[in-house]
């Protein structure tokens, strides 16, 4: 609790925290917020012309070009975006920091195993492959979330890699070694607590990346499959109409941009609370 | 020498402030000297004393963000360079005031040939270009006595030793003749033999060319080779300021007394035999016995990364320890010290035999690799490196007993307040982090994680050197108490020849991976035969200016590599008794 008590005391991370949480309260609750069902297409949604409507006292944030509620889309995309980005985000991590720290450590033929695989998987186009994926599996939330992990986690394991490298080299494992420590030891106790800031910088950065990989997937028809709303297939569907109705794609892209500075000042925040070696320093 | 002339350099009531989290706080405070024209002045000083910021302010170097000047004048030809603006600066510094630096391996740029940074000061300052340049770079190399300095113009920093490197510091800040040259630590990095060398060559070269030379060091023994005046610097106050010899023979404030009386002498345990604090009934089986210890590396290289060169790093190096003994070993960088250490943790692959109370080593450690480690633990060099900062120092100091399961949590944590006790620290600071310590501090909680699991063998390897002198002489009392409680026995590994004459009972100097002289300490060090031992103890600088050393200006002379091609059958060197208890290689 003390943490979450540093992180409320400082009042970036305390805005990064309201963007965050209202976030996942829209996401939680949005069948109680919305004022329309997400997939209602409205009869008086559209002008005569059959054109989307700007925001009014009704829909509070205007139509899409189908005439749905932008506002009721918005939230339930939070549902979306939300486990896209933290679910994919998570795994993407998770796998990368393994592969990475395992690789780092031991080297040798596990480490070159390892590591030229990754390399394989950088080589490859991220969105050909993502195609491939998504082709195999039955696109839904959980399988789109899974294929922009299995994309995205090279980047991670490339940086942990090289940062587990030169921390190996350092001193301290050479003497966590001379007391006898095993090697599961000093990778999960020592080392990994070191690689916190790059993980933090890597989940925060990384959940702007995702949502937007999902829509690059959903706007290509492999991503979360239609009517169900997710901020990146919002702005995909309605990005011809740019001009005309150019709220339809600033007010979703806006909501990106906020729920990734929101994570963005949260992590920030966090990898300094989290970091021993600040303690003190007067 | 040149008093009689008027200073060159004339540092007036200097104030310097740093910014940190609880506001602004004074690191120097009103520091005045001034420089004459071929006179040295040292500024000597421990860690954190303001010797090093203070000169980076002169020279309009310090980190804009976090600390300012705040009182005080550099006057340098009639100008205060504290008031210069950065573009005025630029063609001071280098030009009229240069710098050398401690690191030679990190202050040359690495993708620059040392001809191009060479010729690039003098494009700079000189607008001296093409062969001309070339020459006068030329020219500068061979004043610094670069051995084949011709072909050094066309090499890289990384082609060359520390010893050339910091030869070609020198001579990129002699280019362009300036009045003044600051020196922080030039020879800090260097082993001995070579800091004698560089030290004997800065002031050849200050004499050639009319410099005046600011000395930033914390080595006593430098300060008397070099000073013609001394200022002690602590804490930021300005501590004494005289002649050489007064500040060496007559100090006159209580802190330079103690920095003259903590340092290190060789030479002082001169005459008294070495007693080894055995126990009584104790067998003669020795605590360690090393037979024909080898360590190699292999290099590996080209596409299939086949081995391809190796190091010859430890040559069949044997020698014994006996209980309550320290054994140094003492050599200048590569010679295998370190390596050795290394090995008897097992820390490296090695060939031969290693004995611990009569048991092989290897097999002890193939039954119970826990149990093995237990005899035998290690203290390294820089107590800043070897403890993982993101642990508290309790967390540390329990580990090994965690590891080890001896006891509960409840007993550990006694155990870990007795250790933190028994090394002079207070276990009410058990919850912190390494970084909240000292220097010294942080390798008394090296101490007391090396003892926690009773071990009787402990390989310090450098423990002291990072550390300043009087920090150094508490630390040494402390091993040395450990040693007479606990009937410790150590291997101390060290390059200091007057740290190595006090703390041990037998001494091994090692060159190239072997051992060229081993015996008791007294015998060594008042009878030392092999040549290089001698050239070892020559080069020491002797903390006394009435004692400086003519030296001659040998030019690069360099321990050579102990990288070599696979067929490489090294050469074995025979020890040879010359008194008792005396070893010496023919």
């Amino acid at each position: 609790m003390s943490v979450l008590k540093q992180l409320l005391a400082r009042p970036l991370a305390l805005f990064g925290f309201l963007i965050v949480s209202i976030t996942a309260i829209f996401a939680l609750f949005a069948p109680w917020l919305t004022p329309f069902a997400p997939e209602a297409q409205m009869f008086d949604g559209l002008t005569i012309e059959g054109a989307p409507l700007p925001p009014n006292a009704q829909f509070w944030l205007g139509t899409d070009l189908l005439g749905r509620d932008l506002f009721s889309r918005l939230v339930y995309g939070a549902q979306t975006s939300l486990i896209i980005g933290i679910v994919a985000n998570g795994v993407a991590v998770s796998l990368g920091a393994f592969v990475g720290i395992v690789a780092g450590f031991f080297r040798g033929w596990i480490g070159t195993i390892l590591m030229r695989f990754t390399d394989l998987m950088m080589a490859f186009p991220a969105l050909l492959l993502a195609i491939v994926l998504a082709a195999i599996f039955k696109p839904s939330l959980w399988i789109v979330a899974l294929v922009i992990a299995m994309v995205n986690w090279v980047q991670v394991a490339r940086v942990i890699f090289a940062q587990t490298v030169s921390l190996s080299e350092r001193d301290f494992i050479v003497a966590e070694r001379s007391i006898g420590a095993s090697s599961p030891r000093i990778l999960f106790h020592h080392i990994l607590p070191h690689m916190v800031p790059t993980l933090l910088v890597w989940s925060t950065l990384g959940i702007a990346t995702t949502v937007l990989l999902e829509a690059t997937l959903s706007y290509l028809g492999i991503g979360v499959q239609p009517p169900i709303p997710s901020w990146g297939n919002i702005i995909f569907e309605n990005q011809t109409y740019f001009t005309s109705a150019p709220w339809l794609v600033f007010v979703p892209g806006g909501a990106i941009v906020l729920l990734a500075l929101g994570f963005n000042l949260i992590g920030d925040a966090l990898r300094d609370i989290l970091d021993p070696t600040l303690k003190g320093k007067s | 020498m040149s008093q009689h002339k008027s200073p060159i350099l004339d540092v007036q009531d200097l104030s310097i402030s740093v910014k940190t989290d609880a506001g602004e706080k004074s690191v120097v405070r009103n520091f005045a000297y001034h420089v004459n024209a071929q006179e040295t002045l040292c500024i000597a000083g421990e860690s954190g004393s303001g010797k090093s910021i203070s000169s980076l302010a002169i020279m309009g170097l310090l980190p804009k963000t976090s600390a300012r000047v705040s009182s005080g004048k550099a006057i340098l030809d009639g100008t205060d360079l504290l008031q210069l603006p950065e573009q005025q600066m630029q063609h001071i510094r280098g030009n009229d005031i240069a710098m050398i630096f401690q690191e030679p391996m990190t202050s040359l740029n690495p993708v620059m040939t040392i001809g191009d940074q060479l010729r690039e000061v003098l494009r700079f300052h000189k607008s001296m270009q093409g062969a001309a340049a070339n020459k006068h770079a030329l020219e500068m190399l061979e004043a610094v006595r670069l051995s084949e300095a011709k072909k050094r113009l066309d090499q890289y920093p990384h082609e060359l030793s520390g010893g050339m490197r910091q030869r070609v510091m020198i001579a990129m800040s002699l280019l362009c003749s300036p009045k003044v040259l600051i020196a922080d630590e030039p020879t800090t990095a260097l082993d001995v033999t070579i800091q004698a060398q560089v030290l004997t060559l800065m002031k050849e070269l200050q004499r050639e060319f009319d410099t005046g030379l600011i000395l930033i060091t914390h080595d006593m023994g430098v300060v008397a080779e070099m000073a013609d005046r001394v200022l002690v610097v602590n804490q930021g106050e300005m501590v004494e300021m005289g002649d050489v010899n007064s500040i060496f023979h007559a100090p006159k404030a209580s802190y330079t007394q103690k920095l003259i009386s903590d340092l290190p002498k060789l030479g002082s345990m001169a005459g008294i035999e070495p007693t080894p604090t055995a126990k009584v009934g104790q067998t003669t089986i020795p605590v360690l016995d090393v037979q024909d210890l080898t360590v190699r590396f292999d290099i590996a290289g080209g596409l299939l990364q086949r081995t391809i060169k190796r190091v010859h790093a430890v040559e069949k190096v044997s020698f014994q320890l006996q209980a309550g003994e320290t054994l140094s070993l003492v050599g200048e960088s590569g010679c295998g010290k370190s390596t050795t250490g290394r090995a008897l943790l097992n820390l490296v692959d090695w060939q031969g035999r290693i004995y611990v109370e009569g048991e092989d080593l290897r097999i002890s450690h193939k039954r119970n690799q826990l149990a093995a480690r237990r005899k035998i633990q290690m203290i390294f060099q820089d107590p800043y490196a070897s403890l993982n900062p993101r642990k508290t120092v309790g967390e540390l100091v329990q580990e090994p007993l965690v590891i080890h399961k001896i006891g509960n949590d409840i007993e550990q944590k006694e155990k870990t307040a007795q250790l933190f006790e028994r090394v002079g620290l207070d276990p009410i600071h058990l919850t912190r982090y390494p970084h909240e310590f000292s220097g010294g501090q942080r390798q008394r909680v090296c101490i007391a994680r090396a003892l926690a699991l009773n071990p009787r063998v402990i390989v310090a390897d450098e423990s002291v050197s990072a550390l300043d002198v009087t920090v150094q002489a508490q630390v040494l009392d402390l091993l040395a108490e450990l040693q007479d409680e606990l009937g410790l026995s150590y291997v101390f590994i060290s390059h200091d020849m007057a740290v190595v004459e006090k703390v041990s009972h037998r001494v091994g100097v090692m060159y190239m991976g072997q051992i060229v002289e081993i015996g008791a300490r007294d015998k060594v060090f008042e009878n030392p035969q092999h040549a290089y031992t001698k050239s070892l103890l020559a080069a020491v600088p002797i903390p006394d200016p009435k004692k400086r050393k003519k030296r001659s200006l040998i030019s690069g002379l360099e321990i050579p590599s102990p990288v070599h091609e696979l067929s490489f059958k090294p050469t074995l060197l025979k020890l040879v008794e010359v008194e008792q208890n005396h070893f010496v290689a023919i």
